[in-house]
């Protein structure tokens, strides 16, 4: 059984990503667990870590969530447990959850640091289970070659067992290939492998924002795994909303006012992916049943509009275990630009 | 201030003077002026105008001051808008009782102050006045036509109140061609000063009047509306047609007069409430008057139906069941009455069937047979043109018939249908006012106008019901809100206002920490419900702060931390005091019960299947407050989910009084606490019956913090 941290320099580089392509390019059974839990998320009467719920879905792993996630909270943590005890309990969840499996990822924090006080960071784990540390890292050019350097002079100690660098999101592979490459090899770092940036990985489903706000689905059950590209706040008269270009765009999701019935209807002529009402109005019964055969959702939220939007905007595209589309391209994307038998061998 | 005066003088003045009488018969000064002489009006009449000289063959007066005599009851003010007040200050001045501002250009064009200075000057000097904005006043009792509408009014027992000067006038019209007779119709325009409560009191008195119909787009001081409308309807039917339903509706009233049109649902449920005929159309509105003025009042609701047709029969029977219309149901009595009128295949059930053979002969005594018969007490005669019918007869016998019935004192009305005949005889019956329809829906709906009066009527008065509650400590909490600047109670001020009104919650305890919650949910005992605490989020389902069925230690832990974490998610400036932990009650029986100063009606209450859907849902209904136990009843069968209440599926009767009082509390609530606006209870966990109610979740909406207290 094979035990692997995946790590990162800076938040939101793409490790539960990473993991779950790589996890499923190599087949087999796969184990996870996140230690140290940093999106909490309460499902079903317990707390989760949102990645934790993720991973666990997708490759239907059966664990407590006392062990895929030791704790959230730093000052619980260093109450319970000191170095020690937090090494044994590591220790011991990850060969819980690895029993029987191929192999076993260890998912840190946000960060190098994050949990480095309770002895939760991506290092001490990786010291205490002996699993190999990958890190992911993305950005451009100098970015990544900071973070690199960074990690050389951290990471690459004798009695942490270094895999390599995952370098995540890049626009221009060629441009990488040719400029950044070659200064990573001479840092002496290994690249497990470079995975290009995906427009369609950034986009949030509907699904996905009506749990993230809490929406009342009022039409449209069977459409909520579809993606929204672009939001258009109806805030604007019929006579523009018809005008504007957003409206031309594939995927949008409109927020506007339940009480604004001629732009939801002009977003359900327009076919949007979604319509979100603000302010807990919900629109006449005709408009309803209009979306209801077209089988848009209609999404109900009680915050103003443009509460709504700000909501929206700064939900961070995480994956979604029913966004399937998703998590094939990851797959792809993995056995065509990551070094698999890093991970395997 | 003065006294002021009897609304008996805007009906019958002794003396009327028009200020702005015209000499040019193209004016509106003219026309009231030429209308009241041509309707015959025997008190003094003085028209005002500074010219001077004469119209119409009378003095005209330069000023109101010049006018001589004492007994000016009515002053007709028909000048532009800017003098208007000039001329009502003359009237007040001179002790003028009563004043019509005819001029328009006040509040229904968003002049309120205007219309505020005159209704202030004249009622400091113990003057009345109407409209601005109207069209006038006829009165049958003063023969007075003080209107600039038609010149002939035809005599009646119908009064017309209406809102719309333009509808007003139409209906005159109208009137007279249905051949409906008018004991008054008055145009109130703006409300400023008198509404419709003011005159239904004068009208229901009014031995001329035997119907009162109302035209209304937007309700102010509904209060007192809802009190007028109670009283009025034990005397005599009222019927209302209101505007404003649809939102485009509610938009073009707000603009028409400047009155803003209430929820029409609140209004219908509380007009019905009320006991007021509410009619869908201006036509169907005049059918129910005119059957409601000429019909005399059945004795009980054994309705029979007498037709020569199977088919219409059913669709009279079918249209009975939708206006409430009870059918006569004594097979052997109807056997006993009918078998000797009707051929062996004739139906002697109700409809009775007097088969395509009948004749005028036939239904002369049928007819007879059910005037005669005590167990019948309303008849609803039907008519199928056939070959065999002597059509010449028609008119002749259902005149005949009718005449007879309202000799006997009991109800009639004919629904015929026809070719050329039938049609002639049909016009030529309603010029004479006689009871017959071409649509048997028409002639049902107008019994279920009659017997919705007639239960109205036989109703025995009940006392209002209100709650024994300490007002005085509620409007301490009010007042420590108010300091704080909150439009809203907090989580522990909610219960204490449902400890003050006696209405029990679930166990309950608020946690700040971790520790506090898992003892709090030990104590109250497992499963429990934890809901945030916060002035700043109300709607905590919304939010992620309610996690239920919580059943030991662990989901505890994890439910208070979750509910934090989604709170501070969403809302990072919410102020949250802790988290709440209630014991848990499960079951269907979830209902919402709230009050709210209504802006139209004032107190309100509302009843309804609750839960988190109830906004979806609606399935709810409204009265106004105070209300008696029969009216909370009726409210309750209102619900569609009331069965629930009764019990289903094998489960036990639900603590039906429980919820009564629950209404009444909250209604009083409402009603004597003018610091609270809006008050939700939602939801209500109704108990098995003798276990009564707990309130699992209160949401209070104080009054207007600005205006530092209840709303004006």
């Amino acid at each position: 059984m094979r035990e692997i941290v995946m790590a990162s320099v800076s938040k939101g580089a793409g490790k539960t990503s990473m993991i779950v392509g790589i996890g499923r390019a190599l087949g087999g059974k796969v184990g996870y667990m996140k230690p140290f839990g940093d999106r909490l998320l309460y499902r079903k009467k317990r707390l989760w870590d949102y990645d934790s719920a993720l991973v666990s879905s997708i490759f239907g792993i059966e664990a407590n969530p006392e062990d895929v996630s030791l704790g959230f909270d730093h000052a619980k943590l260093s109450f319970t447990a000191d170095a020690e005890d937090t090494r044994r309990r590591v220790s011991e969840a990850a060969e819980r959850v690895g029993k029987g499996r191929d192999v076993v990822f260890i998912e840190g924090g946000r960060d190098m640091s994050y949990g480095a006080s309770v002895h939760m960071d991506p290092i001490s784990i990786a010291r205490a289970t002996g699993a190999r540390l990958f890190a992911v890292v993305q950005g451009e050019g100098t970015t990544v070659l900071d973070d690199i350097s960074f990690l050389k002079s951290t990471v690459c100690a004798p009695d942490v067992p270094f895999g390599g660098v995952i370098v995540n999101k890049v626009r221009d592979l060629v441009e990488f290939g040719d400029l950044t490459l070659p200064r990573i090899a001479e840092l002496g770092v290994p690249v497990a492998g470079v995975v290009p940036f995906e427009q369609e990985l950034t986009y949030l489903s509907v699904s996905y924002i009506a749990e993230g706000l809490f929406a009342k689905v009022i039409t449209g059950e069977q459409q909520m795994n579809r993606s929204v590209r672009t939001l258009m706040i109806g805030a604007m008269s019929q006579n523009a909303a018809l005008e504007s270009p957003l409206l031309k765009k594939r995927d949008i999701m409109v927020i506007t006012s339940g009480d604004r019935s001629e732009i939801i209807l002009i977003a359900l002529e327009n076919n949007a992916a979604c319509v979100l009402l603000t302010n807990d109005i919900l629109p006449p019964p005709n408009i309803i049943a209009l979306a209801e055969e077209k089988n848009v959702p209609l999404l109900l939220v009680p915050f103003d509009t443009y509460e709504t939007a700000r909501q929206v905007d700064s939900m961070m595209p995480l994956l979604g275990k029913d966004e399937m589309g998703k998590i094939e391209l990851l797959t792809e994307l993995a056995r065509k630009h990551i070094k698999l038998d890093a991970f395997s061998g | 201030m003065a006294a002021l005066p009897d609304i008996k003088h805007l009906f019958e003045p002794r003396g009327v003077a028009i200020i702005g009488a015209s000499h040019d018969p193209s004016k509106i000064g003219y026309k009231i002026l030429s209308n009241i002489v041509a309707s015959g009006y025997r008190g003094a009449l003085h028209p005002v105008n500074p010219k001077g000289g004469e119209i119409l063959g009378l003095p005209v007066s330069r000023s109101v001051a010049e006018i001589p005599g004492d007994e000016l009851d009515l002053a007709c003010v028909v000048v532009p808008a800017k003098f208007v007040f000039e001329a009502v200050k003359g009237c007040a001045d001179r002790g003028v009782k009563f004043c019509m501002a005819i001029s328009s250009g006040f509040s229904d064009v968003g002049n309120r102050e205007e219309e505020r200075k005159i209704v202030a000057y004249a009622r400091e000097r113990g003057m009345r006045v109407l409209g601005p904005n109207i069209f006038g006043v006829y009165s049958r009792p003063a023969a007075m036509n003080a209107t600039f509408g038609p010149s002939k009014i035809a005599p009646g027992k119908v009064a017309i109140v209406t809102q719309s000067g333009a509808i007003g006038l139409s209906m005159i019209g109208k009137t007279a061609v249905e051949s409906i007779g008018l004991s008054a119709i008055v145009s109130v325009g703006n409300k400023a000063d008198i509404d419709e409560a003011d005159l239904l009191d004068y009208l229901v008195a009014d031995e001329g009047t035997s119907v009162v119909l109302m035209y209304v787009e937007g309700v102010q001081k509904g209060e007192r509306f809802v009190s007028a409308l109670r009283s009025a309807t034990r005397k005599k039917p009222v019927v209302i047609i209101k505007s404003g339903r649809s939102e485009r509706g509610a938009i073009a009233a707000a603009s028409h007069t400047g009155s803003v049109a209430g929820s029409d649902e609140v209004f219908d449920d509380v007009v019905r409430q009320c006991g007021v005929l509410r009619a869908e159309s201006i036509g169907e509105a005049f059918e129910w008057c005119k059957f409601l003025s000429d019909t005399p009042m059945p004795k009980g609701e054994r309705t029979l139906i007498v037709t020569n047709g199977g088919g219409i029969g059913v669709m009279a029977a079918d249209a009975c069941e939708k206006y409430g219309v009870r059918l006569f149901d004594d097979p052997k009595l109807l056997k006993e009455l009918f078998s000797s009128v009707t051929p062996e295949f004739g139906s002697l059930k109700n409809p009775v069937d007097l088969t395509g053979q009948a004749t005028s002969t036939h239904y002369d005594k049928a007819l007879d047979a059910a005037l005669a018969c005590e167990s019948v007490d309303s008849v609803l005669a039907l008519y199928c043109e056939t070959a065999v019918f002597d059509a010449e007869n028609l008119e002749a016998m259902i005149q005949e018939n009718c005449r007879r019935y309202r000799e006997g004192g009991k109800p009639i009305a004919f629904s015929i249908i026809g070719g050329e005949m039938t049609e002639k005889a049909l016009l030529s019956l309603r010029g004479k006012a006689v009871p017959v329809f071409a649509d048997v829906y028409t002639a049902v709906s107008c019994f279920g106008s009659m017997y919705a009066y007639h239960r109205r009527r036989n109703e025995r008065p009940e006392a209002v019901l209100e709650a024994d509650i300490d007002v005085g400590a509620i409007e301490e909490l009010c007042v420590r809100a108010h300091r704080e600047r909150r439009s809203s109670f907090l989580a522990d001020e909610g219960q204490r206002l449902l400890e003050l009104m006696g209405i029990p919650m679930p166990k309950t305890g608020l946690a700040r920490n971790l520790d506090e919650a898992v003892k709090v949910a030990e104590s109250i005992g497992y499963p429990v419900v934890m809901k945030v605490v916060s002035r700043d989020i109300i709607h905590k389902t919304d939010m992620g702060g309610v996690a239920l069925d919580i059943d030991n230690r662990d989901e505890v832990i994890d439910a208070y931390r979750g509910i934090l974490h989604n709170c501070r998610t969403r809302m990072p400036n919410a102020v949250i005091q802790g988290v709440q932990i209630s014991e848990m009650l499960k079951g269907n029986s979830e209902f919402i019960v709230g009050g709210r100063r209504d802006s139209a009606f004032g107190p309100v209450v509302m009843f309804g299947f609750g839960g988190i859907y109830v906004e979806v849902l609606k399935d709810v209904a409204f009265r106004a407050f105070p209300m008696t136990r029969k009216e909370v009843m009726e409210m309750l069968k209102d619900v569609r989910s009331y069965p629930l209440l009764l019990g289903v599926r094998g489960q036990e009767k639900k603590d039906i009084g429980a919820v009564v009082d629950t209404i009444v509390k909250v209604g009083t609530v409402i009603h004597r606490c003018p610091s609270i606006s809006d008050m939700e209870i939602n939801p209500v966990f109704v108990c098995e019956h003798g276990s009564g109610v707990k309130a699992v979740d209160v949401r209070i909406i104080l009054s207007d913090v600005t205006r530092g207290g209840a709303d004006a």
